[in-house]
């Protein structure tokens, strides 16, 4: 598992919250949530290999 | 590594420059909306004391306030085109120049088409009521510009921060 992963999603995270922060300051509330799932999006996106790959693991621990 | 640092400096010098050149571009409206309607009361006053032929008026109101040239681009044509085309023509060639948007050149090009046309009276009518039009695009613009300008610099920066996670 690789540790940096988890820093790049953090990272993310960090500046997706302070971009949804400065446009609802700003009065564009719409464009805050869009930004807010546009950042959701792009995290799932780097997380479905990480996701595959847990599936597979647990397939192959039950034997399924 | 390297490679990457050089990248990622690339891509936050990129997004931030664009951040600040949109910042820039409301500055420079509310500047020049501001200069437009100065020269406009120079015009008033070159035409209602001054009596000056339009031609002369526009140049020397180009001579005085910096509009991009937008009044002596006016002058050069008014002979060949005749006043309402000299204007729109001028207008439209410089509203880039000028980053003003369509609402502005509209104002001003209405104001081209009652110029010349009547008596003192009524052209220098005709200027107070484009200037009274422009000085609330003016009050926008700046409204704008302290709302929205700070929002596109931070904004820049932060978008490129995102790319660069995103593509680490």
């Amino acid at each position: 598992m690789n540790v940096d992963l988890i820093f790049q999603i953090a990272g993310i995270g960090i500046i997706v919250a302070v971009i949804n922060q400065l446009l609802s300051r700003a009065g564009r509330d719409e464009q805050a949530l869009l930004v807010t799932i546009a950042g959701l999006v792009v995290v799932l996106f780097i997380l479905t290999q990480e996701i595959g790959d847990l599936f597979e693991t647990i397939k192959r621990i039950f034997s399924l | 590594m390297t490679a990457k640092l050089i990248g990622a400096v690339m891509i936050e010098a990129a997004c931030a420059f664009m951040g600040f050149y949109a910042s820039d571009r409301l500055g420079k409206r509310k500047k020049y909306l501001g200069n437009i309607i100065s020269a406009m009361s120079v015009l008033e006053t070159e035409i209602s004391f001054g009596a000056n032929r339009l031609k002369k008026a526009f140049e020397a109101v180009d001579s005085m306030i910096d509009t991009r040239g937008l009044f002596s681009a006016a002058a050069e044509r008014l002979e060949k085109e005749g006043v309402r085309r000299a204007w729109a023509d001028a207008v439209s060639e410089k509203k880039a120049e000028l980053r003003l948007n369509a609402g502005d050149a509209e104002v001003l090009e209405m104001f081209g088409g009652r110029l010349g046309m009547t008596d003192t009276d009524e052209q220098i009518k005709n200027i107070a009521h484009v200037k009274g039009l422009l000085a609330e695009r003016e009050k926008a613009a700046s409204d704008d510009c302290a709302k929205n300008g700070k929002l596109y610099r931070s904004g820049g920066i932060l978008v490129g921060m995102f790319l660069i996670l995103m593509l680490l």
